[in-house]
């Protein structure tokens, strides 16, 4: 596992995301409610990326005008055919054990942790006072 | 089917079951996936509907075999059966005295044994359940 | 199990370039703003539209009965950066579309202003006029790769031929198209001087998916969801393939050629199978019916690629391909609406090298003429 600096914590506002390419992959990384989550840029159904999907809650219904919402953001609705996601795991809504996004660990920590290495931040260079997200692949 | 599906029909009514008469049987597997793949991008318009449309199908509607508008081959007969995936959702009916029934025989050809078996009597006495075999 | 779904998306590096040139048979411009219009209006009609507008069997303005599942039916990604909706910008759908896929030609399909839908006959008629003379200003006269189609209301049979002449004498044209939910169902005689006309010229009738045409949308009456308004669709078309077939407007029209846009192909097999079958029943009926029903459908019916099937299993859609034929396929996108299909993945069973050429380009090449 390397462990990469992708981004300054405060470069990717709540709702927001960011993608970066990593050991060639372009990875997506979501600010959700102070919390960082990592994909796959890429739908498994056709490839679309991810960066323009919708960040919705999750949505449940035990019958006709009941509508029950939880853990809003956390999902994703991709931005073709809608099929949802779970940020913190990947997993499609439709079939959990089966269709999946590729998600990747994520951590914030801080500029004078980091200073400390190791790590790898081809173009990052580091502040002691900035948080940085780091995305392990 | 969708109306009955998509307003929560089978939600609010779990035990119920459908049965689609002189319906024809070949559209279903179309039918089936074009529901699943709607279901899957616009779910949340329907969240009452937590499963794949064609799983809801399998559990509670049922379809009589005349007219199954066949394939002209048995292979694509066989072909049908597989992608409808269920040797539950089909009743044998004759429809009798109508004259719109495919060929001569009551039972529609090239269907596979086991459907043959299942659809005559046990798939009729799971769906109608005030019917008994006589002894 | 599931082969279609969990089968990988192939790496980008792989089928980045598609190898193949391809025909996408249905693209969606769109207006920045019904204004647009304007320099292709009379002022009388510049004032209805800004003050009456539509007048269509629907109940909102400016938005759909049912509401879509997305902003404007399209993919998140394809609003354009400079403003506007999807689709309605040329040098985005280049960048976003035409340009990465390596689409040789790209069909347009207007939907726009719900023109066969209009009831005020006489702004439906000039509405119709100005999106034909729209489609050639700002989109086939600046992107060659672009081609447009005739629009026309077929309930106003006069005027859709009167325009289908106009914009003939033009010869920019590919395609002439009517909508499958009319006053009435498209095989009927009072459509067929448009078929006549559509016959003589040797262009291609286009039916796209859609519409207002006052019936409720499903046999089983008006739905309450998009989800089964969405499917509707698919029924909608092969109601129209019985109609067409069984009324006689091929046997009549010998020489035309109809296109289904947008129907997906799932459905083709078992209508032909059925109304095969009911031909052999009922065929004193219908005497002026020289053939069997899906002989008709395999000559002079083609239909394009999406939405595609996806089937549990790749080997179905194999099958569904192999029924109604690899040569009635005409690959599509549907660009920029949200259930678009990409070129790339769309497919989820193994085509051949000819197969792929023949979905992809060459039918729609031959076709078309292009």
């Amino acid at each position: 596992m390397t462990r990469h600096i992708v981004a300054r914590t405060t470069e990717i506002p709540p709702g927001g995301n960011k993608v970066v390419n990593v050991d060639g992959r372009d990875i997506i990384v979501f600010h959700v409610n102070g919390e960082f989550f990592a994909l796959l840029n890429r739908c498994p159904h056709e490839g679309a990326p991810l960066d323009k999907a919708a960040c919705v809650a999750r949505l449940t219904s035990p019958e006709p005008g009941v509508y029950q919402r939880s853990r809003v953001g956390e999902l994703l609705r991709c931005a073709w055919h809608g099929w949802e996601f779970d940020m913190r795991t990947g997993q499609s809504y439709f079939d959990p054990k089966r269709v999946k996004v590729r998600t990747y660990p994520v951590a914030v920590e801080d500029g004078e942790t980091l200073a400390k290495g190791p790590y790898v931040a081809e173009t990052f260079p580091v502040h002691v006072e900035d948080s940085y997200v780091i995305v392990e692949t | 089917m969708l109306s009955l599906i998509y307003e929560g029909v089978f939600v609010k009514f779990p035990g119920l079951k459908v049965v689609l008469m002189e319906s024809g049987v070949s559209w279903l597997p179309a039918f089936m996936w074009r529901a699943n793949k709607t279901w899957r991008g616009v779910r949340v318009e329907v969240p009452w509907i937590d499963r794949e449309p064609a799983a809801i199908m399998r559990d509670h509607i049922r379809l009589t075999t005349q007219p199954f508008d066949s394939p002209p081959d048995a292979k694509g007969v066989a072909d049908i059966i597989d992608m409808i995936d269920s040797d539950k959702m089909f009743l044998f009916a004759s429809d009798y005295p109508h004259w719109q029934f495919d060929g001569d025989d009551a039972i529609p050809p090239h269907l596979p044994a086991n459907i043959v078996s299942r659809m005559c009597a046990d798939n009729p006495l799971e769906t109608f359940p005030r019917l008994s075999l006589a002894a | 199990m599931s082969d279609v779904i969990d089968r990988p998306v192939p790496g980008q590096e792989a089928s980045d370039k598609s190898r193949l040139r391809i025909i996408d048979c249905d693209i969606h411009p769109s207006l920045h703003a019904k204004s647009d219009l304007n320099p292709f209006l009379a002022k009388r009609w510049q004032e209805h539209l800004k003050t009456y507008g539509d007048h269509l069997r629907t109940p909102y303005i400016g938005t759909t009965p049912y509401p879509r599942s997305s902003p404007l039916i399209a993919r998140r990604d394809a609003w354009p950066p400079t403003g506007g909706p999807p689709g309605s910008d040329l040098a985005f759908m280049r960048k976003q579309h035409l340009d990465p896929l390596d689409i040789e030609f790209g069909i347009l399909q207007v939907l726009d202003m719900f023109i066969f839908s209009q009831q005020n006959l006489e702004f439906g008629a000039a509405i119709q006029r100005a999106m034909n003379e729209w489609q050639l200003a700002h989109w086939t006269s600046r992107e060659p790769r672009l081609k447009a189609a005739i629009l026309v209301g077929q309930d106003d049979t006069e005027a859709a031929v009167a325009e289908i002449e106009r914009c003939a004498k033009i010869g920019q044209y590919v395609q002439i198209n009517v909508c499958p939910r009319a006053n009435e169902p498209l095989g009927r005689r009072r459509y067929w001087p448009i078929y006549a006309r559509a016959q003589e010229l040797d262009l291609p009738l286009g039916i796209h998916v859609g519409g207002y045409g006052g019936h409720a949308p499903t046999g089983g009456g008006w739905p309450s969801y998009y989800a089964e308004e969405h499917q509707s669709n698919a029924h909608s078309v092969a109601a129209q393939l019985a109609s067409l077939v069984i009324e006689g407007v091929p046997e009549r029209f010998p020489r035309l050629k109809i296109v289904f846009i947008e129907g997906g192909f799932g459905w083709i097999a078992s209508t032909m199978w059925r109304m095969d079958q009911h031909f052999e029943r009922f065929r004193d009926e219908v005497p002026h019916l020289k053939r069997r029903p899906s002989e008709y459908v395999r000559e002079h019916f083609w239909f394009t690629t999406q939405p595609i099937d996806e089937p549990d299993e790749a080997r179905h859609l194999r099958s569904l391909i192999e029924w109604v034929g690899v040569d009635r396929l005409l690959f599509s996108s549907d660009y920029p609406h949200w259930d678009f299909d990409d070129p790339r993945f769309a497919f989820k069973t193994p085509l051949t090298e000819a197969e792929r050429a023949r979905i992809f380009s060459g039918n729609a090449r031959a076709l078309y003429k292009l």
